[in-house]
């Protein structure tokens, strides 16, 4: 079983929308390398001042009992996280 | 309002005269040539009428405006499009937001005086078409970024004026001394800014309390989306109810006040009750509500005593001093104020 939820919180409008993924059997392996290139432990370090009306993104990936969470100012969606990001959007239009 | 811009030997030759009925003209030109300069000229604009046989000249700062295109990318700034001298161009959204700057510029000279967003003639720069799909506006410290939104839910952001108001009040407060953007504080940021946006549109159209829609980012939102705009500072919590984006959380008191770790902490959420404070303190003054509700809220946040951790009640008793101070303690202002405060749930019944 694998999940990962996206949310966006935050941005001028204030309006928060949700992306989920449920890859099937044979798409896991390929969703479990997007979600391990991504630098988990690192995505809470430098506490810098949010600026205004840019999103928040949290993501959250569930893997069996490997369960991980990371909340990320705009500015810091990039490399592996937007790559991850964008499969979960490609994956569920969203709500 | 269109202002000439008259160039610097002009001015040198009527600073230098010495013809006794060109004395006020000679002043101003004085004056206009010893404003400070930024590391660009610092535009002024030159308005010169006749009185009799004395040639009077005003000076009066201008926008000194910049749009660039980013082209569907995220690099800032882009590409250079338009300046303050340029006609109209083919692409509306430079063109709306071209406008919407100087909406916004002429709002803060004309209610406040204040020039530009440093009250000293901060250039406006901006970039349009910034990313893909891009649902976002943004004001980064140095310039306005505009995306083109999705098309599904968003259809632009340079389409109101209220999202280009509520952008540069951003700056404005930030210059000010800044609301840390986190909880209250960051809820009152948001609120600032969206009470300013608010206040600019009814600027230029200019509507009363009760001629304005008191709504935030109307025409943003797409045509198959089940709402008017993003916020009512009227009735918050009414603004859209859509099967797709859910419906406005916003609150209008206290009571509703949402606890969340998301968006800094609710701040695009709780900004819901001082905007509702702001709204009722308007209307109890009834008229023009830049000129004395607003001129409270802008008095309070430029006053340069509140703290960047302020939270609801801080800033209530804020905008208490400052209307004391504006129009005394036992001024109808004063009052409406605190009852505006006390309705939402910010200050209890007799606090003062």
């Amino acid at each position: 079983m694998v999940t990962v939820t996206v949310v966006r919180t935050g941005g001028f409008a204030g309006i928060r929308r949700q992306w989920t993924a449920e890859p099937a059997e044979p798409e896991r392996p390929r969703w479990i390398a997007l979600i391990r290139q991504c630098p988990w432990d690192e995505a809470g370090d430098a506490a810098q001042a949010p600026e205004p009306d840019r999103f928040t993104w949290r993501i959250e990936a569930q893997l069996g009992g490997d369960d991980r969470r990371a909340e990320l100012a705009e500015t810091r969606l990039n490399g592996p996280w937007r790559d991850l990001v964008a499969q979960v959007q490609a994956f569920d239009p969203g709500r | 309002m269109e202002y000439g811009i008259v160039p610097p030997y002009l001015l040198h030759r009527v600073a230098a005269t010495d013809k006794p009925h060109l004395a006020h003209a000679a002043r101003a030109a004085r004056h206009t040539l010893l404003a400070p300069r930024e590391y660009r000229p610092h535009r002024v604009g030159l308005e010169l009428s006749v009185d009799g046989d004395t040639l009077v000249a005003r000076t009066e700062p201008s926008p000194d405006r910049t749009i660039a295109d980013a082209h569907g990318t995220q690099t800032l700034p882009g590409r250079t499009v338009r300046t303050e001298d340029d006609p109209p161009v083919a692409d509306t959204a430079v063109n709306q937001a071209f406008d919407g700057l100087g909406g916004t510029f002429a709002f803060y000279w004309e209610a406040y005086q204040r020039d530009s967003i440093d009250g000293r003639g901060l250039p406006l720069d901006a970039t349009v078409h910034y990313g893909q799909d891009y649902d976002n506006a943004f004001w980064n410290g140095e310039r306005m970024v505009f995306g083109d939104g999705d098309g599904d839910v968003f259809v632009g952001f340079t389409g109101s004026l209220t999202v280009i108001a509520h952008e540069l009040t951003h700056g404005v407060t930030e210059d000010s001394g800044g609301l840390a953007y986190q909880g209250q504080s960051g809820a009152l940021n948001e609120s600032v800014s969206d009470v300013f946006a608010v206040l600019t549109e009814q600027f230029t159209k200019d509507q009363t309390v009760h001629d304005a829609s008191w709504l935030i980012g109307e025409g943003i939102l797409a045509p198959a989306i089940h709402g008017a705009a993003l916020r009512s500072l009227k009735a918050p919590g009414t603004a859209y109810d859509d099967p797709v984006l859910g419906k406005d959380p916003q609150p209008a008191t206290m009571a509703g006040y949402v606890q969340t770790t998301d968006d800094n902490g609710g701040v695009h959420i709780n900004s819901g009750i001082p905007n509702h404070a702001f709204y009722l303190a308007a209307v109890e003054l009834g008229g023009r509500a830049w000129e004395r509700a607003g001129l409270v809220w802008y008095r309070t946040i430029t006053a340069g005593t509140l703290r960047q951790d302020a939270d609801f009640e801080a800033f209530a008793n804020a905008t208490l001093a400052a209307a004391a101070a504006e129009y005394g303690e036992e001024a109808k202002e004063v009052a409406a104020v605190r009852t505006a405060w006390t309705s939402v749930g910010v200050l209890e019944d007799g606090q003062s």
